[in-house]
């Protein structure tokens, strides 16, 4: 085995200009898979921290109330009981934090946009406030009635800046259409699509009024876990308890669905049932609506590694084809003297290995590198900030990736080389006397 | 033959003189001021009009808006009906107390809203052709003036009290010597400037309940500072008379277009 790959490394050697060209296609196809990887997972990873700032805790317990079949408010009309209820199975490092929900046009002067509307415990949030990035003013001051925080995007359609004065305009949960002056305290920065989709912020006592809720109704109680991985809660196992806990209780409470709570409206307003139901959800459900960017990027990283794996193996097919006719002499000479036709063949596919293994580290290594480097240092133009959740490049290069790269270039070379060795392997000791 | 002044006579006009001049140059605090403006426009008698608007963007495209306007100021009350364009006629705006109401008659909706926000999708505000109530909603401080042409014109910048609803946080006015407002600018709480106001006309009326004159706004240019957009407000066909009892109600409006 020692001599093979001593003869295989030999022959890359010798055949040097071919091998770097060879080594650098591959190095270059393993780098760009290490990338798209790296973005994939960086974006992940900011949408993920965007959904739970702006949307969502790791698990939602929100509801929907209709006064009648005609009219829905996603609004849980007594949250102290259902608090009650849920309080006691929040696991340790977690908080259960209350945050109200719903849609408005905001509008200013003769300009109107439509969002949905966060509405936040500005006093209880705490640490969890700051994971908002504020562009212009404090979030802090949501705190005094009558007062919104917009996203750039927003602020910018309306024209305002902090200190201006904006209208909220909703239907109230008996189906009436209110309007709220409200004071623009802060600016938040871009938050991708959520930005356009969820860029009112209120605090919950200035929704309980434009929405008409009373007092003690909460849009949703949200838990919050430090981290953006959420310390490896099993989200799906608790939201069964936390079901189970709930009817047990006496609530009405939804069947599980992967849809964020916004897109429930519509199928549950042309229910026919009154009251109030409750629903269970996790963030992976309240960014079921965001699934295309994450399933788009997922598309890219097969196809990059698909486009790699063909690079490799059409490169070291041809490569290696090559190499066999012009080593005529040399496979004959070594088969006149003993060698078998299986060391002939683990010999050229040990050179496919070596070299894919070696340019596909090489390259991987030189990529991750890269992408540390340029990790939030890219600026991003609007429209494509706005899909992958982050004004610059959202790059999360990890050892996986590169591994990942590896075993796939190497793979690919071995697999390409079976062909040419097995041809190489064909040729009889006389093969060397012909070629001469 | 020349008739003397006695020296006691002499001396006290001498004296007098800074006294007259400084009681001649005693002008009206700014608050009192617009005090008399809302003083000036404000009347006890019902109020009817037709205001048409005809609106211009910066594009180009022009926009027609017709509507008749009802207030009974002394109930604050106010119901303005769009009479045009054809597609939002039966539409218009109800205030009871402090409620302001927009009702959509294609769709049968009343729809809460605000004094900030504009109206039938123009520049224009619900106070543009409400009772003057200047010294309510703010506080004003004196500019000093400003000759243009020839005309000393007074300046005034109004900053909105705490808790009033307004269109603008701030209003820069120019009065002129019969203390009509000839411009106005209105600033968003930032500073922006929102729109500006060039009174172009007024006419006089006579209120019947306290026979006193009053003046009303003609014509007036209003220009959107972003966007351009034009407006020339027109108020007509001004009749000061008792109006119905009912008037005031949704269900009056919703019932012009059954």
């Amino acid at each position: 085995m020692r001599g093979l790959l001593g003869i295989a490394l030999r022959n890359l050697f010798l055949r040097r200009e071919q091998g770097l060209l060879l080594f650098a296609v591959i190095a270059a196809a393993s780098g760009v898979l290490v990338g798209v990887m790296s973005l994939s997972a960086g974006v992940a990873a900011t949408q993920k921290d965007v959904v739970t700032t702006f949307l969502s805790g790791e698990l939602n317990v929100g509801g929907y109330f209709k006064v009648h079949p005609d009219s829905i408010s996603p609004v849980v009309g007594d949250a102290a009981k259902v608090r009650a209820v849920v309080e006691p199975l929040v696991p340790g490092g977690c908080l259960l934090r209350e945050r109200g929900r719903g849609q408005a046009t905001a509008g200013a002067g003769r300009h109107r946009v439509r969002s949905y509307v966060v509405a936040l415990d500005v006093e209880g949030e705490g640490a969890a406030l700051r994971r908002f990035k504020v562009k212009d003013g404090a979030l802090e001051t949501l705190a005094r009635p009558r007062t919104v925080a917009l996203s750039t995007q927003l602020a910018g359609r309306l024209h305002v800046r902090v200190g201006d004065m904006a209208t909220l305009f909703t239907q109230t949960v008996g189906g009436q259409r209110n309007a709220l002056d409200v004071e623009v305290v802060a600016i938040t920065e871009r938050a991708g699509l959520l930005g356009e989709s969820a860029g009112i912020l209120v605090s919950n006592a200035t929704l309980r009024e434009l929405d008409g809720y009373r007092p003690g109704s909460a849009g949703v109680l949200q838990v919050a876990c430090a981290g953006v991985d959420g310390g490896g809660l099993d989200v799906d196992g608790l939201a069964g308890q936390f079901r189970d806990s709930l009817r047990q209780a006496g609530f009405a409470v939804l069947p599980p669905a992967r849809e964020a709570y916004g897109d429930k409206l519509s199928p549950l307003l042309r229910e026919g049932w009154a009251g109030q139901r409750v629903d269970v959800t996790t963030w992976e459900d309240e960014s079921a609506f965001l699934g295309f960017i994450s399933a788009g990027l997922a598309a890219l990283t097969v196809l990059v590694g698909a486009i790699t794996l063909a690079v490799v193996m059409m490169g070291l097919f041809v490569s290696l084809s090559v190499a066999v006719r012009e080593r005529t002499r040399e496979v004959g000479t070594l088969r006149a003297v003993g060698m078998h036709r299986r060391s002939v063949v683990g010999m050229f596919m040990l050179e496919g290995m070596l070299l894919g293994a070696v340019s596909s580290g090489l390259g991987a290594a030189v990529a991750a590198g890269v992408c540390v480097l340029l990790r939030d240092a890219i600026s991003l133009p609007e429209a494509l900030s706005g899909f992958l959740f982050s004004d610059t490049l959202p790059l999360a290069p990890g050892p996986g990736h590169v591994v990942a790269a590896v075993v796939l270039a190497t793979v690919g070379a071995t697999l390409a080389s079976i062909i040419p060795a097995a041809r190489a392997s064909s040729l009889s000791p006389r093969s060397a006397m012909d070629s001469l | 033959m020349r008739t003397r002044i006695p020296l006691p006579s002499f001396v006290l006009a001498l004296l007098l003189i800074p006294v007259l001049a400084a009681a001649a140059e005693a002008k009206p605090s700014a608050d009192e001021l617009v005090r008399q403006v809302d003083k000036r426009m404000s009347m006890q008698s019902d109020y009817r009009g037709v205001v048409r608007i005809r609106e211009t963007r910066k594009d180009g495209i022009e926009r027609l808006i017709e509507m008749q306007v009802y207030r009974r100021d002394s109930s604050q009350n106010f119901l303005m009906v769009i009479t045009q364009p054809r597609n939002m006629a039966g539409g218009g705006y109800l205030r009871i107390g402090k409620n302001l109401w927009e009702y959509n008659a294609a769709l049968g909706h009343w729809e809460r809203t605000t004094r900030r926000a504009n109206i039938v999708g123009t520049i224009a505000c619900e106070g543009d052709f409400d009772r003057s109530r200047l010294a309510e909603d703010y506080t004003a401080v004196d500019e000093g003036e400003e000759v243009i042409q020839g005309t000393r014109y007074r300046k005034l910048y109004l900053s909105a009290r705490p808790d009033t609803e307004v269109s603008f946080a701030h209003l820069r006015l120019w009065l002129d010597p019969d203390l009509n407002i000839v411009k106005r600018i209105g600033y968003a709480p930032s500073g922006r400037v929102l729109r500006t106001d060039l009174v172009r006309s007024y006419q006089k009326l006579k209120d019947p309940v306290t026979q006193q004159p009053i003046i009303h706004y003609r014509e007036v240019f209003e220009q959107e500072e972003e966007e351009g957009t034009q407006l020339v407000v027109r108020y007509e066909d001004v009749q000061l008379a008792p109006l119905s009892p009912n008037l005031f109600t949704k269900s009056w409006l919703e019932g012009r277009l059954r």
